[in-house]
C-alpha cells in the first residue's frame, strides 16, 4: 500500500467515524481512500470548503466523543492552527495528519520535514502541546495512526501524525494488527441526555484570568504524566557507538544506511530515532551522551530538532547537523561522508 | 508487438508507469526506433513518467510530456494531440493517471482512437495485492469505472500482481490466478504476466513480461 492509504485504513479500524479533509498533495490520497472506505463502515467522509472549516468539524465531531481525523500537508496545517488552538483549548481527542512538503510559503510538493517546529512547539496560539508521532515506514503509517487514537483518547489531547510526502507516496508491504474497539464511555462528551445528568460544557473560552490560569496549570499537570509515560525512541547500535546519527521518519532510514556504511568502515556509529517528538524522548539521547562522543542530527530541514538534542544531553556533546531542504532527499552517500569527515576530526 | 497505440490505464499505483515505460523500453530494445512514452497523466505530480527522461534517452525511447511537467507551471494541461505523434510516424505508449479519474482526458481523443480501433490497444494494469484491488470483483469494478470516463473498451489485462521487494513464486502465481479470473468476469483477455527482475528472474509463468524498477530506493543509494 501507499503510506497515505496504509495510514487511512489503520484510522478507519481504530474506530475513527469522521474524517474531513481539504485536497493538497501530497497528503491526497488519504482524502481519496476515505471517501471510498467510509461510506462502506458507517463513518462519515466530508470534503470541506476549507482547511479552516475541516478542522472545526474535527472540533465539533470530537466534541461529542466520536474518534475524528482531518489530514493536510504543510500550508495547509498552518490554516488548521488556529482549530487545533481550541481542540487543544477544550481538552478534545483527535488526530491530525502532516504529510509534511517543502516551505515556507506555498514552498513546494515534494518532502520535507520542516514543520518540526510547528508540530512540537508552535501549532497554535497559546500554551498547549499535542501529541507527536514520527513514523519512518509505511508500516509505522499504519501503527502510529492506530496508537495516535488510542492515546489521544487515553490523554485527551490532539495528536499529530507528522509525517513527509516520501512516506506518504512510496509503497510498501503492510500488515494491519487486530484493533479493539474504542471505549465508549466519554463521560465528558456533548451527546443528548434527556436532562438526566447536567450538562456537559465544552468551551476554551474563560473571561476569568484566574480560572484560564487554573485550566492552564490543570493542562500542564497532565503534560507532565505524558512525559513520563510516553517517549518512545529506536536505538540501533548505540551501546558502543562514538558517533550517534539521529534522525526522525524518512531520514531516520536514510541515516541508518549510513549508519551500516559507517559500521562496514570501522567507525562506531549508531542512531537514535525518535518516534515521538513530543514528548521527546530525552531519556535515550541522556543515556547516549555518557559514552558516545558527538551527534549528528540529519533533517530533511535546516536543523530544526537540533535544540531538543542539545537540551536533552544537557549540552555534554557536541551536536551536528547535515540536512537539505525544499525536497531535495540527502542520500546516504552523502550522510555517509559527514560521518567519515566528523570521525577523521572530533574523535582523535 | 507493439501496435502503434498502447494505453496504459489502472487503478492508482497498481504499476502503470513502471509498466509503460518497460514496456516502450522494451519494444526500443529489439530494434523500433518510433517509440513514444506519452506522460497524461494529470492527477498526481508524483513520480511521472517525466521523471524517467533520463532512462527514456539512454534506452532510445522518446518522451513526450507536457512542457511544464514537474516545473511551477505544472498544471493538468495536454500541450501535444495523438493524432498529430501518430501522423508522424511514432508508436505511443499513452500512460494514463489512475483510476477513472486519471482515464478521463482519453476522452478527447476518443473518435480518432476508435477509428484506429485494429492499431490500438487499451490495457488495464492491475495489482491483486494492492488493498482496494484484491479481488477479481473490485478489479472489475474499476476496470468498468475507467471504460466509462474514457470511452473506449479495455483490450488486455496486465498482471502487475506484485509486492515489492518481498515479491516471490507464491505472489507471482496467484496473481496470474486471480488474472485469469478477472478475464473470465470481464471477458477481456490476458495480455501479459509480469515478473520483476529485482526478486524473481527465475519465476516463469504463462505470457511472462520481465519488469525492470526504474527509480531507486532513496534509502540505499
Amino acid at each position: 500500500m501507499k503510506g497515505n492509504e496504509a495510514l487511512a485504513e489503520a484510522a478507519v479500524r481504530a474506530g475513527c467515524k469522521c474524517y474531513f479533509g481539504y485536497p493538497i498533495t501530497p497528503q491526497t490520497e488519504i482524502s481519496a481512500y476515505m471517501a471510498k472506505r467510509m461510506p462502506r463502515c458507517g463513518g462519515v467522509f466530508l470534503q470541506a470548503e476549507s482547511e479552516i472549516a475541516a478542522v472545526n468539524m474535527v472540533y465539533g465531531a470530537a466534541a461529542s466523543g466520536v474518534r475524528a481525523m482531518t489530514s493536510s500537508s504543510s500550508p495547509g496545517i498552518s490554516l488548521k492552527s488556529e482549530g487545533i488552538s481550541y481542540i487543544a483549548g477544550c481538552d478534545l481527542p483527535c488526530v491530525i495528519v502532516n504529510v509534511q512538503r517543502g516551505g515556507p510559503g506555498l514552498g513546494g510538493i515534494q518532502p520535507s520535514q520542516s514543520d518540526y517546529y510547528l508540530a512540537t512547539k508552535a501549532a497554535g496560539h497559546g500554551d498547549f502541546f499535542m501529541l507527536v508521532y514520527a513514523p519512518s515506514s509505511v508500516q509505522e503509517m499504519a501503527d502510529l495512526a492506530s496508537r495516535a487514537f488510542d492515546d489521544a483518547d487515553k490523554y485527551r489531547m490532539p495528536a499529530m501524525i507528522l509525517s513527509d510526502g516520501l512516506l506518504g507516496q512510496m509503497m510498501e508491504p503492510v500488515s494491519f494488527k487486530d484493533h479493539e474497539n474504542p471505549p465508549d464511555n466519554k463521560e465528558w462528551a456533548c451527546v443528548g441526555h434527556k436532562n438526566k445528568r447536567p450538562h456537559n460544557v465544552i468551551n476554551s473560552l474563560y473571561l476569568k484570568p484566574e480560572e484560564l490560569e487554573a485550566s492552564n496549570i490543570e493542562r500542564f499537570k497532565k503534560y507532565d504524566i505524558v512525559k513520563k509515560e510516553l517517549h518512545l525512541a529506536e536505538e540501533y547500535l548505540t551501546e558502543d557507538a562514538d558517533i550517534i546519527v539521529t534522525g526522525y521518519g524518512a531520514a531516520a532510514r536514510i541515516a541508518r544506511s549510513a549508519v551500516n556504511g559507517a559500521r562496514a568502515e570501522g567507525i562506531k556509529a549508531g542512531l537514535i530515532r525518535p518516534i515521538t517528538l513530543w514528548p521527546f524522548p530525552e531519556q535515550a539521547y541522556a543515556k547516549a551522551a555518557d559514552t558516545a562522543k558527538v551527534f549528528l542530527d540529519v533533517e530533511f530541514s535546516m536543523g530544526q530538532m537540533v535544540d531538543d538534542i542539545r537540551l536533552a544531553t544537557s549540552c555534554r556533546r557536541p551536536v551536528r547537523f547535515f540536512g537539505r531542504t525544499g525536497g531535495v532527499i540527502p542520500t546516504t552517500a552523502e550522510v555517509l561522508e559527514q560521518i567519515r569527515r566528523i570521525a577523521k576530526e572530533e574523535l582523535k | 508487438m507493439i501496435k502503434r497505440i498502447t494505453v496504459i490505464t489502472g487503478h492508482y499505483g497498481s504499476g502503470k508507469s513502471t509498466f509503460a515505460a518497460n514496456y516502450a523500453i522494451a519494444a526500443a530494445a529489439e530494434g523500433r526506433k518510433d517509440v513514444a512514452v506519452c506522460d497524461m497523466d494529470t492527477v498526481n505530480p508524483y513520480f511521472r513518467t517525466a521523471d524517467l527522461r533520463d532512462i527514456f534517452s539512454e534506452n532510445g525511447v522518446r518522451l513526450i510530456a507536457p512542457m511544464y511537467a514537474g516545473t511551477n507551471l505544472d498544471t493538468p494541461i495536454l500541450d501535444y494531440d495523438i493524432p498529430s505523434l501518430y501522423e508522424e510516424g511514432l508508436s505511443m505508449v499513452i500512460d494514463m493517471g489512475g483510476d477513472d479519474t486519471g482515464a478521463y482526458p482519453l476522452g478527447k481523443f476518443g473518435d480518432f482512437l476508435k477509428s484506429h480501433g485494429q492499431e490500438t490497444d487499451v490495457l488495464y494494469v492491475v495489482n491483486f495485492r494492492r488493498y482496494l484491488t484484491r479481488d477479481p470483483a473490485d478489479s472489475a469494478e474499476i476496470m468498468r469505472d475507467i471504460e466509462k470516463a474514457c470511452g473506449l473498451g479495455i483490450t488486455g489485462i496486465v498482471n502487475n500482481t506484485n509486492l515489492g521487494a518481498e515479491t516471490d513464486r507464491d505472489i507471482i502465481s496467484e496473481g496470474a490466478a486471480l488474472a485469469e479470473e478477472l478475464s473470465r468476469i470481464s471477458g477481456v483477455p490476458v495480455f501479459c504476466n509480469t515478473v520483476p527482475t529485482l526478486c524473481c528472474r527465475d519465476v516463469k509463468v504463462d505470457k511472462m513480461f520481465h519488469v525492470e524498477r526504474l527509480i531507486a530506493d532513496p534509502f540505499s543509494k
